[in-house]
C-alpha cells in the first residue's frame, strides 16, 4: 500500500496539476467567502464583522463537489490511459490494498488543499478572540465530506478510462448528494402531504443515479436506461395516485402526519450530507455524523474494490 | 458453460446491496444511540445549565406549537426549516421533555384564522424592508407573516412568543425573538409560568383581606333599555360576590335620578366630588335651533362600579362590562377585575428629575414631577403589570425597602442627602439602576426654519455623586460621544391648518444619538434583549477603575459598549459648547481621524481611541462612601449636616446598573422624530429596557442563568484601517497561490537542473 500511496501522491506534485488545483481552490474559496459571501447578505468579511468562517464552510460542500472529483478523477483513469492498470492488477497485492493506497493519496491531497486555507483562521485570530471550536469543527467536517467525495471519485474513476467522464460523473454524484440535503425541506413538505410519493422519490433517487451511471459507463447501456425509466415512471404513478385522493387539511400539518411520512422525514435527516456537515461544522461532534461519513467512505471504497475485482477476474 | 463475467457482476451487485444494507443498519443504530460532544467554548449548542436546571424543576412535559405562515416573505424562505431544526435540537437536548408540533397557516386562511389566533395572543410580525441603517433609510415595504410559538406546560395558561425570525442578515439581530434566542425565549416563558401567582378561589381571596373592600355601584334609575339588563347583572353579580365574605366585601348600590349632576358627591361619603363616573352616554348633544347649532346638556347617566381597598387610596373603577352578554360573564369579568386589582405586584421605585419649567403649570403637589421621563413611567405603571412608585426621597426622607429595584433618573443632579440615602440603600443589598445624563441639548428651534448650530449644555456632576461613584470604582468621561450610525437631529415646529404641531427635522449631517447596533450589545446578557436600534442621546463613557472594583469585590458585566467609528466632540468654546449641524464625521478638515494626534484648532471632533463602555452591571457588596469615610450624615434640602457620623453598615450583596445616557428613556428628546418612528423605535424599545431591568430583579438568578442567545459569533474588536484590510485580503486570496507558484517554480528549476546534470553525465559517459 505504501509504494502505491507514495507514487500517487508524487503524481499530484510532479506536474503543475496539483499546485494548480490547490491554488484555484484557495482563490475560489477565499474570493467567495472573504469578499463576496453569496450565501449571506453579501459584503466582505470586515463589513460582516463576524469572527467566524461560517461562509467558508457554508460554500465548501458545493466547491468540493466540483474540485474533489477533479482531484480523484485521475486515480484509476490515469493508470488505465497509460496502460499501467494491467500492471497493477497483475501485481501480487490484493486489490483493496492498491485501492486504499490510492484513496489515502487522494485524502492527503485533500488535507493539503484545506491546509492551504490556513490564512483565514490566522486572520480571525488577528482581529479578536474567535470561538475555535466551530473553526476546528468546520475543518473536520470539510475533511470528512472531502474524504467521502474522494471515495466517490475513486469509485467512478475505476469505472472508466476517460478522465473527463470520470470527473463529470463524480461531480454529478457529489452535487447530487449535496443537493439532496438542500432538497430536504422540499421533500419533507412532500412527505407530509404525499408520503407515498415522497418515499418513492427517495428510493428512486439512488436508483436513477445508478441507472444513469450504468448507462454512462456500463457495457449494456439499455439496462441502465431501462432502470432509470422505470424509476421515473414509478414516481409519476405514485404522485398521480396520491394526488387523486382527498387532500388533508392544509392549515394544520404536524411534523409528520403518517408513519410513512415520518420515515421519509427521518431518513432524509439521516442521509442529508449538509445536516451532518452543518452539525460538525459548528463544533458539535456526534457519532451519528461520523458514522455517516465513515459509511460513505467504506461503501464507495468497497464498491471500487469489487468493481475492479469483477473486471480483474472477468 | 459457466458465464464467469455474469457471476462476478452478480457477486458485485450482491455485495454492494449487502454492504449498503449493513451501513444503513449501522447508521440507524448510530442515530438511535448517538453520542454528542459540544466542543464550543460555552457549550453553545447544548442546553445551558440554567435551562437544564429549569427543566428539571418542571416534572411535566412541555408542549411547544410553532405557528408559521405557509408563504413567508422571500427573505424568510428558510424560516420554518430553521425554527423546526432549532426546536428539534432543543427536543433532543431536553431528553424528550420538550415536544413540538408545527402548524402551517395557508395564505387563503390567514383572514379567517387570524381572529382565532388573536384570541390566543398569536399575532403577525412585520418585516420592514429598509435600505441603510440610519433614519435616511427609505422604507421599501412591509410584509406581515405569522411566526409565533405557543408554550404550554401542565395546566398553566400558555405563553405566546410572537415575531420569531431567522438570522438572514445583520439587521435581523435587532429582533428580540430569533432562532438563536429560542432556547432563552422558551425557557423564559416557562420561568414566567412557574412564577405566575395562581389565582385563589374568590372566597379565599376575599376572606384573606385584613381590611374590608368597599364596593359602590352608582346606577342611574333611568338607564336606556339596552343598558338596563347590564345594570341588573352587575348588581346581582356583586350581591353574589359579597355573599362569599360579607365581612370583607361590603357592597352598596347607590341609585341616582335623572337630574344627577356631572360632579357627583363621593360615593364613599367624603366631602370631595367625583367627576367622570358616568358610563355610556354623551354629556352634550348638538341641537339645531333658530340661532344655529348649540350644545344642549344631556342628563348624566351612571353605571359605575367602584372598589376601595383602603381609605387612603383612590378607588379602582370597573369599566369592562360592555362586551358581556349575560350575567355569568359579567360576574366573571368582575372577579377578574378584583383579582387584577388585588394580586401581588412587583414594586418598582422611580426617582425622577424635577418638573420642566414648561410643564410647571400642570404640576400638582404630591404627584410625580412632569418631564420627558413621565410617558414611559406612566406606561410601565399601566401596562407592564408592575406597581410603580414615585420615590420622593427629599419629601418622604426615606427610600421604601420593599422595592424590587429603584430606578434613578439623572442621579448626577441629586443632593448629597439623596445620594446618601441611595448609598445606604445599595449597601444594604438594594437593586439600583442609574440613568446618568451628562449633557443636554436644546433641539427645538421654534417655528422659524433655521440651520443654526445646536446648543449643548454640560450638566452638573455633583461632587458628592462623583466621589460616590469613584468610591465604588467608576467614573464618567467628559467627552460627548458621536457616531455616524446615529439619530436625533434638531427640528422646528410647524403647524398644519388645524393648528396641530408637526416637528420638521432640520437637515443635518450630525446626529446626536448613536443608535445601539447589535454589535454594541453584550448578547449573552439578558438585559440587552431587544435593545438593538434604541437611540442613546448624548452619551458619555463609563470608565471603570478595575483595581478599586477588585478591592471592593464588585464584579462588572458589560451591557453596552459602543463599537466601530466612535468620535468625541471638541467644542470650539468649552464654556458655551455648540455643535455645527453641518459637522460631517467624514470631513478631513474638521474631524481628526487619528485618535493619538493632537487635534488642530479647526478640529471639531476626533476619533475615539477605544470602544467606550456606556452601560454596565455591577454586582457585589457595595461600600458606603459616608460610612467608610466616617463622614457626617448630610442635611436635608441643603441644610447643615447632622452632628452624627454615618453609621456603619453590615453590607449585603446588591446590584447597580449604570447607563450613561438617560436620554434613551426621555421622550422629550424624540419630539422631532417622525411620528411613525416614535412608537416602534423609542417607546417600544424604551419599554423593553424597563421590562428587562425590572425582570432582571424579579426573577433573579433563575433568569440571569438562562443563556440569552446561541449561535452568534464573536465580532471583530475595534475599527480596522483600510490598509490592513487590503493586506489581509491580499494574503487570503493571493498569498497561498503565490507561495505555491514559487514552490512549483523552484521545483521546476531543480528538475531542469537535475535533467541537465543527468544529460551532462549521460553525454559525458557516452564520450
Amino acid at each position: 500500500m505504501g509504494p502505491v500511496y507514495a507514487r500517487e501522491l508524487r503524481g499530484y506534485f510532479d506536474s503543475l496539476m496539483g499546485v494548480g488545483i490547490i491554488g484555484a481552490f484557495v482563490v475560489v474559496m477565499m474570493l467567495l467567502s472573504v469578499l463576496l459571501d453569496p450565501l449571506g447578505g453579501g459584503g466582505d468579511w470586515f463589513a460582516r464583522g463576524d469572527l467566524s468562517m461560517r461562509t467558508f464552510f457554508g460554500i465548501f460542500p458545493w466547491v468540493a463537489a466540483v474540485v474533489v472529483p477533479a482531484v480523484s478523477m485521475r486515480l484509476w483513469s490515469d493508470d488505465r490511459r497509460q496502460a499501467t492498470f494491467e500492471l497493477l492488477m497483475t501485481l501480487p497485492i490484493p486489490t483493496w490494498r492498491i485501492a486504499l493506497g490510492k484513496y489515502f493519496a487522494g485524502v492527503t491531497f485533500l488535507a493539503a488543499m484545506l491546509a492551504a486555507t490556513v490564512v483565514y483562521p490566522l486572520m480571525l485570530s488577528q482581529f479578536g478572540e474567535p470561538d475555535w471550536a466551530p473553526v476546528i469543527g468546520g475543518y473536520i467536517a470539510c475533511f470528512l465530506l472531502g474524504a467521502a467525495f474522494v471515495a466517490i471519485g475513486l469509485f467512478v474513476s475505476g469505472l472508466t478510462e476517460n478522465q473527463a467522464l470520470a470527473f463529470f460523473l463524480g461531480m454529478l454524484i457529489c452535487l447530487g448528494i449535496v443537493g439532496l440535503g438542500e432538497m430536504r425541506g422540499l421533500l419533507g413538505d412532500l412527505a407530509r402531504t404525499n408520503p407515498e410519493s415522497a418515499m418513492m422519490l427517495l428510493v428512486s433517487i439512488p436508483v436513477v443515479g445508478l441507472g444513469l451511471l450504468a448507462a454512462a459507463v456500463g457495457r449494456d447501456k439499455m439496462v441502465g436506461i431501462s432502470v432509470t425509466a422505470l424509476a421515473l415512471v414509478g414516481n409519476v404513478i405514485a404522485y398521480a395516485w396520491r394526488s387523486g385522493q382527498a387532500k388533508p387539511d392544509d392549515a394544520k400539518v404536524s411534523a409528520a402526519t403518517t408513519p410513512a411520512g415520518e420515515a421519509v422525514v427521518t431518513t432524509l435527516g439521516q442521509i442529508s450530507v449538509l445536516d451532518h456537515f452543518g452539525e460538525i461544522q459548528r463544533g458539535v461532534l456526534n457519532t451519528n455524523g461520523l458514522v455517516f461519513f465513515a459509511g460513505l467512505v467504506v461503501l464507495f471504497v468497497l464498491l471500487n474494490v469489487w468493481s475492479l475485482e469483477s473486471r480483474r477476474y472477468s | 458453460m459457466i458465464n464467469r463475467k455474469r457471476n462476478y457482476t452478480w457477486h458485485f451487485l450482491l455485495m454492494a446491496i449487502m454492504t449498503a444494507i449493513a451501513i444503513g443498519v449501522v447508521n440507524w443504530l448510530s442515530m438511535e444511540h448517538r453520542l454528542r460532544l459540544d466542543l464550543t467554548a460555552d457549550q453553545r449548542f447544548s442546553l445551558s445549565p440554567g435551562t437544564k436546571a429549569l427543566f428539571e424543576k418542571l416534572p411535566e412535559s412541555i408542549a411547544v406549537t410553532y405557528y408559521v405562515d405557509e408563504e413567508p416573505p422571500p427573505k424568510r424562505i428558510n424560516l420554518e426549516r430553521d425554527v423546526r431544526d432549532k426546536l428539534g435540537e432543543l427536543a433532543t437536548s431536553s431528553g424528550g421533555k420538550l415536544q413540538f408540533t408545527v402548524e402551517r397557516i395557508a395564505k387563503s386562511e390567514v383572514t379567517t384564522k387570524a381572529k382565532d389566533l388573536e384570541k390566543e395572543g398569536i399575532t403577525q410580525t412585520f418585516d420592514v424592508m429598509t435600505a441603510g441603517d440610519d433614519e435616511s433609510a427609505q422604507a421599501r415595504g412591509i410584509q406581515g407573516f405569522f411566526s409565533s410559538i405557543k408554550v404550554q406546560y401542565g395546566g398553566s395558561e400558555p405563553e405566546v412568543i410572537n415575531g420569531i425570525v431567522n438570522l438572514v442578515d445583520r439587521n435581523d439581530e435587532n429582533y428580540e425573538h430569533r432562532v438563536d434566542t429560542l432556547e432563552f425565549d422558551i425557557a423564559y416563558a416557562l420561568l414566567r409560568m412557574k412564577h405566575r401567582v395562581t389565582r385563589p378561589p374568590m372566597q379565599r381571596l376575599l376572606r384573606a383581606r385584613s381590611e374590608p373592600l368597599e364596593f359602590r355601584f352608582v346606577l342611574s334609575v333611568d338607564l336606556p333599555d339596552r343598558n338596563k339588563a347590564m345594570g341588573a347583572w352587575v348588581h346581582n353579580s356583586m350581591l353574589k360576590i359579597a355573599e362569599l365574605a360579607p365581612q370583607q366585601a361590603r357592597y352598596q348600590q347607590i341609585l341616582v335620578g335623572p337630574d344627577a349632576p356631572l360632579d357627583l358627591p363621593d360615593p364613599y361619603g367624603s366631602n370631595r366630588t367625583r367627576r367622570n363616573l358616568e358610563v355610556g352616554h354623551t354629556q352634550y348633544r348638538l341641537v339645531r335651533t333658530a340661532e344655529g347649532i348649540v350644545q344642549e346638556p344631556v342628563a348624566a347617566l351612571y353605571a359605575t362600579l367602584l372598589m376601595r381597598v383602603s381609605a387612603d387610596e383612590q378607588p379602582f373603577v370597573f369599566v369592562g362590562y360592555f362586551e358581556q352578554e349575560n350575567e355569568a360573564d359579567v360576574k366573571k369579568s368582575i372577579e377578574d377585575w378584583i383579582w387584577e386589582s388585588l394580586r401581588p405586584r412587583t414594586r418598582l421605585g422611580f426617582v425622577l428629575p424635577p418638573t420642566l419649567p414648561k410643564y410647571m403649570q400642570h404640576a400638582r403637589p404630591g404627584q410625580p414631577p412632569i418631564n420627558g421621563h413621565n410617558p414611559l413611567f406612566r406606561f410601565v405603571s399601566q401596562n407592564l403589570g408592575y406597581e410603580t412608585v414615585w420615590v420622593d426621597i427629599q419629601g418622604e426622607k426615606r427610600i421604601p425597602r420593599d422595592l424590587a429595584c429603584l430606578i434613578v433618573m439623572e442621579p448626577n443632579l441629586l443632593s448629597e442627602r439623596e445620594m446618601y440615602e441611595i448609598d445606604r440603600y445599595l449597601a444594604e443589598g438594594g437593586n439600583v439602576i442609574m440613568m446618568v445624563q451628562a449633557w443636554s441639548a436644546e433641539l427645538d428651534f421654534g417655528s422659524v426654519p433655521t440651520r443654526g448650530d445646536v446648543s449643548l449644555q454640560k450638566l452638573d456632576m455633583q461632587p458628592h455623586f462623583e466621589e460616590w461613584a469613584a468610591h465604588i470604582g467608576f467614573k464618567f468621561g467628559q467627552d460627548l460621544l458621536l457616531r455616524k450610525n446615529a439619530r436625533l437631529s434638531p427640528y422646528h415646529v410647524m403647524r398644519d391648518r388645524a393648528g396641530n404641531p408637526t416637528a420638521m427635522p432640520v437637515p443635518t449631517k450630525l446626529k446626536l444619538a448613536p443608535t445601539i447596533a447589535p454589535g454594541d450589545l453584550n448578547g449573552e446578557n439578558v438585559l440587552t434583549r431587544g435593545l438593538g436600534g434604541l437611540p442613546m442621546p448624548l452619551p458619555v463613557e463609563t470608565v471603570l477603575d478595575e483595581s478599586r472594583l477588585g478591592k471592593n469585590g464588585v464584579t462588572v458585566t458589560e451591557i453596552i459598549r459602543m463599537r466601530n467609528d466612535v468620535y468625541r466632540l471638541i467644542p470650539a468654546n468649552p464654556s458655551f459648547p455648540t455643535v455645527s449641524v453641518d459637522l460631517d464625521l467624514d470631513s478631513k478638515t474638521s474631524v481628526e481621524q487619528n485618535p493619538q494626534a493632537q487635534p488642530g484648532d479647526k478640529a471639531r471632533a476626533q476619533k475615539f481611541g477605544h470602544d467606550p463602555l456606556v452601560a454596565a452591571h455591577f454586582k457585589g457588596k457595595f461600600p458606603s462612601l459616608w460610612a467608610d469615610e466616617k463622614r457626617k450624615v448630610p442635611g436635608w434640602a441643603g441644610g447643615d449636616p447632622s452632628e452624627e457620623t454615618a453609621p456603619a453598615i453590615s453590607g449585603r450583596e446588591g446590584n447597580l446598573i449604570v447607563f450613561s445616557s438617560a436620554g434613551m428613556l426621555n421622550t422629550e428628546y424624540f419630539e422631532g422624530y417622525n411620528r411613525q418612528e416614535i412608537q416602534p423605535v423609542v417607546i417600544a424599545r424604551g419599554i423593553t429596557l424597563y421590562r428587562n431591568l425590572a425582570e432582571n430583579f424579579i426573577y433573579g438568578e433563575d433568569l440571569v442563568n438562562l443563556r440569552a442567545r446561541t449561535g452568534v459569533s464573536p465580532r471583530i474588536a475595534g475599527p480596522v484601517d483600510n490598509d490592513v484590510k487590503v493586506l489581509w485580503y491580499f494574503a487570503c486570496i493571493a498569498g497561498m497561490p503565490l507561495l505555491l507558484a514559487a514552490f512549483a517554480g523552484v521545483r521546476a528549476y531543480l528538475r531542469v537542473r537535475e535533467r541537465e546534470e543527468y544529460d551532462a553525465a549521460f553525454s559525458g559517459g557516452a564520450e
